[in-house]
């Protein structure tokens, strides 16, 4: 046994006698799960006793009953290889040498599962048990009968378990029925009700005790919580059949809570996606985010419907059993009266089918959501194609100017063989060894006519070359690229401005300051019948203007000039700048 | 009930939650989450600040359930206060969509705090706040929540996660169901 460590001495106020325990809890179970959870327990071959010794199996991917110092034999009590099976547990803890923390375990295809124990000693202690004590075994009952479990379940169950757990399933809560023959002090359930110390050890079993009741046609009385039930009678069997069914409703009441509680959780995480796609237009990560944000949603959803089904199937049986449940003792009917379990697997349908209703409409959310993934994507594949263009274009203007150095080296070139074929001529005549003319030139001042001469042919052909040079630059400038240093802040005006702006670019760099630059394209009147496209780069930091450039394709009459006054006056009409 | 029903340990639950509560001088500028506040009160009872008892009880614990050891009596006593009207509760909603609880002083309980005796509140800090008398700052992790000190370099286990053992002996209970027969 293990040894008690409270750090408190506990000041007990309310004990009981005679317990049988019984801890509830709903895990989506259907006929397979149950006809694969037999095969594995093994009762097919009808070994009804003994130790499972697949269950000591160290490998891996086989569920295995061996984790630390936790849970050991398993013995077939009964079961139907279709609907249910019945087994005991016992939970072994290596440091202690006599064990004798022993439970049942009842799983059927409804998803009811129920573990039960008969309390036989507390602290060596078998006449009566306090509360105080009763509640640290049943937390312990609770946490063991969850890490038990977990080793028989398929790798799908504890899927969704983890999924309706917030991914921590181990530290699940589970509803409590306690059955005990006696209370004491033994008083009215009523009296219970003091507002201090009994009622404080009630709640701490039953968590916020809100129905004391006395039976009105017996002895028999019961108090019932948010998460447990605590029946006092002399005649326990008589409620056994309805405590099998209440054992369902309220475990799955609290499995259907935490299914709602992720449902809107989902809710929530779909909408962060929607705002960042919204912020799509700033944040080049959004598509990528929202995208993450989406697959995970998705494959949550597919599993919440998944467990919708689940649910419904077994909703839809268990009702049968209630239908079925013989309701004619006045204790029996007493107790569902109190209880309103009428309510209660009401609800449970109702619930169903509110979860459906949610889940199709995260369903439709998530189909809209990626609607508008897929629409923000091509607005960027859109931009990107722009941006492509843009830098397309100012490689084309380097194409251009290096055309530009090209015609230059040609003239050179024709310079150069112009000085060759003078040079030609000079050594076919020599030192103007041309008779006739070196005799011309000698006479008078011939020489002065002959430089005359020379310097005109120069001239003639400079201007014939810078001709020639203009007329090969106007070929290839089918562009003007003008950039205007505004340095200027910017006004209250700016982002009215942009907003009337058809920004096909909009690009941030983010240092120690925002660096924003906005691209568009204009064609009216006043940029003189011409076609621009404006860059304006902004510091947002400082409110800032930096500069401007303003590309004309084909410029029609305007001149780099023209162009700087025109956005200049432009952003001082609208008010963006002032003088 | 008035507020001569007003018990040692209430006075000091008043007192824990006031220092915790308040910035600089000023009292009730704050409010003090639920989990944070029982985790102070399972520590002052381990150190017999208060004399409560506790038991484990299945409470929401960062999107999930987590056994936690709570006092039925320390929650009793904050009801009690705030019925006295020297607490406001205030419920407020979580990101997993369930609420959870946060506490703060009312006028009157602001007011209240001069006629605590100055014995109740040297035992409070003693345990309850950072031997540099400024109140620890709590931190809720999986793993426990802890009590800490920066400027100390103080960190302790609050071990309201703890849950102890104690001694049982149970057999199974066979269980009856209308499939069973
Ligand atoms: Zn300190």
């Amino acid at each position: 046994m293990k040894k008690v460590t409270i750090k408190d001495e506990l000041t007990s106020f309310i004990f009981l006698k005679d317990l049988q325990i019984y801890i509830a809890e709903y895990i989506p179970f259907g006929s397979n799960h149950i006809i694969a959870f037999n095969e594995q327990l093994d009762c097919q071959r009808n070994v009804k006793e003994g130790l499972m010794t697949s269950f000591i199996d160290k490998e891996p991917e086989k569920a295995t009953f061996s984790i630390a110092e936790k849970l050991t034999k398993v013995k077939i009590i009964d079961y139907d290889p279709n609907d249910y099976v019945q087994f005991s547990a016992s939970i072994v803890y290596e440091s202690v040498e006599n064990q004798e923390e022993e439970i049942s375990t009842y799983v059927d295809a409804y998803g009811r599962v129920i573990y039960g124990a008969k309390l036989i000693e507390i602290d060596n202690n078998s006449d009566k048990f306090s509360i105080d004590k009763l509640t640290r075994v049943i937390s312990d009952l609770i946490l063991d009968s969850s890490i038990m479990i977990n080793n028989l379940l398929s790798t799908y169950q504890r899927r969704l378990l983890d999924l309706v757990y917030f991914g921590t399933p181990e530290y699940r809560n589970k509803f409590t029925i306690i059955l005990a023959k006696e209370i004491e002090p033994n008083k009215d359930a009523k009296s219970f009700n003091d507002g201090e110390d009994l009622e404080n050890e009630l709640n701490q079993v039953l968590s916020s005790t809100t129905n004391f009741h006395d039976m009105r046609n017996s002895d028999d009385k019961f108090f019932y919580g948010l998460e447990g039930l605590l029946i006092i009678s002399k005649t326990p069997e008589k409620y056994y059949e309805l405590i099998s069914i209440i054992a369902f409703y309220l475990g799955l009441d609290i499995f259907q809570k935490n299914y709602f509680n992720k449902m809107f959780m989902l809710w929530d995480e779909i909408k962060d996606g929607r705002t960042y796609i919204e912020q799509g237009d700033i944040d080049p990560n959004a598509i990528n985010r929202a995208k993450s944000i989406l697959s995970k949603v998705s494959a949550a959803v597919v599993l919440m419907n998944e467990l919708l089904y689940f649910m419904k199937r077994s909703v839809e049986n268990m009702n049968k059993e209630w239908e079925l449940l013989d309701k004619k003792d006045p204790d029996i009917k007493e107790l569902i009266n109190e209880l309103a379990l009428n309510d209660l697997v009401n609800k449970a349908a109702i619930r169903i089918s509110d979860a459906q209703l949610v889940v199709s409409g995260l369903t439709e959310e998530i189909s809209g959501v990626n609607g508008l993934i897929n629409s923000l994507a091509e607005k960027q594949m859109t931009r990107m194609n722009e941006s492509l263009r843009d830098s397309i274009a100012s490689m084309d203007e380097m194409g251009r100017s290096s055309e530009r150095t090209g015609t230059a080296i040609n003239i050179l070139e024709i310079v150069l063989s112009g000085a060759i074929a003078f040079d030609v001529l000079t050594f076919l005549v020599g030192d103007y060894a041309f008779e006739p003319l070196a005799t011309w030139i000698d006479s008078g001042y011939n020489i002065l006519i002959w430089v005359g001469i020379c310097l005109s042919l120069f001239f003639a052909i400079g201007l014939g070359l810078y001709k020639l040079i203009k007329y090969l630059e106007w070929k290839s400038e089918h562009n003007l690229r003008a950039k205007i240093n505004i340095g200027k802040s910017f006004t209250n005006n700016f982002n009215d401005f942009l907003k009337n702006k058809d920004i096909i670019i909009r690009e941030s760099i983010i240092n120690d300051n925002i660096i924003e630059e906005y691209t568009w394209d204009e064609d009216d009147d006043k940029w003189l019948g011409n076609e621009v496209r404006i860059k304006l780069r902004v510091d947002m930091t400082n409110n800032f203007i930096l500069w401007a450039t303003v590309n004309v394709d084909k410029p029609k009459k305007i001149s780099t000039n023209q162009i700087s006054q025109i956005l200049l006056n432009y952003l001082k009409e609208e008010k963006v700048i002032t003088d | 009930m008035s507020n001569q029903n007003m018990t040692t340990q209430m006075k000091r639950l008043l007192y824990l939650i006031a220092e915790y509560t308040k910035i600089g001088d000023q009292y009730g500028v704050l409010s003090i989450k639920d989990l944070p506040l029982k985790a102070l009160i399972y520590y002052g009872i381990i150190n017999k600040i208060f004399d409560y008892d506790y038991a484990p009880l299945s409470i929401m614990y960062m999107d999930n359930r987590r056994f936690l050891n709570v006092s039925q009596e320390g929650e009793d006593d904050l009801n009690d206060l705030r019925d006295l009207g020297l607490l406001n509760k205030i419920r407020i909603a979580t990101r997993s969509h369930t609420f959870i609880y946060a506490y703060s002083l009312t006028n009157n309980g602001i007011k209240y705090l001069k006629e605590i005796k100055s014995d109740d509140k040297i035992a409070v800090d003693s345990k309850l706040k950072c031997k540099c008398g400024r109140t620890y700052e709590i931190k809720v992790l999986l793993s426990g929540i802890y009590f800490t000190c920066s400027t100390c370099n103080v960190n302790i286990n609050s071990q309201i996660t703890d849950i102890e053992d104690v001694a049982y002996k149970c057999v199974p209970l066979i269980i009856k169901t209308q499939l069973t027969g």
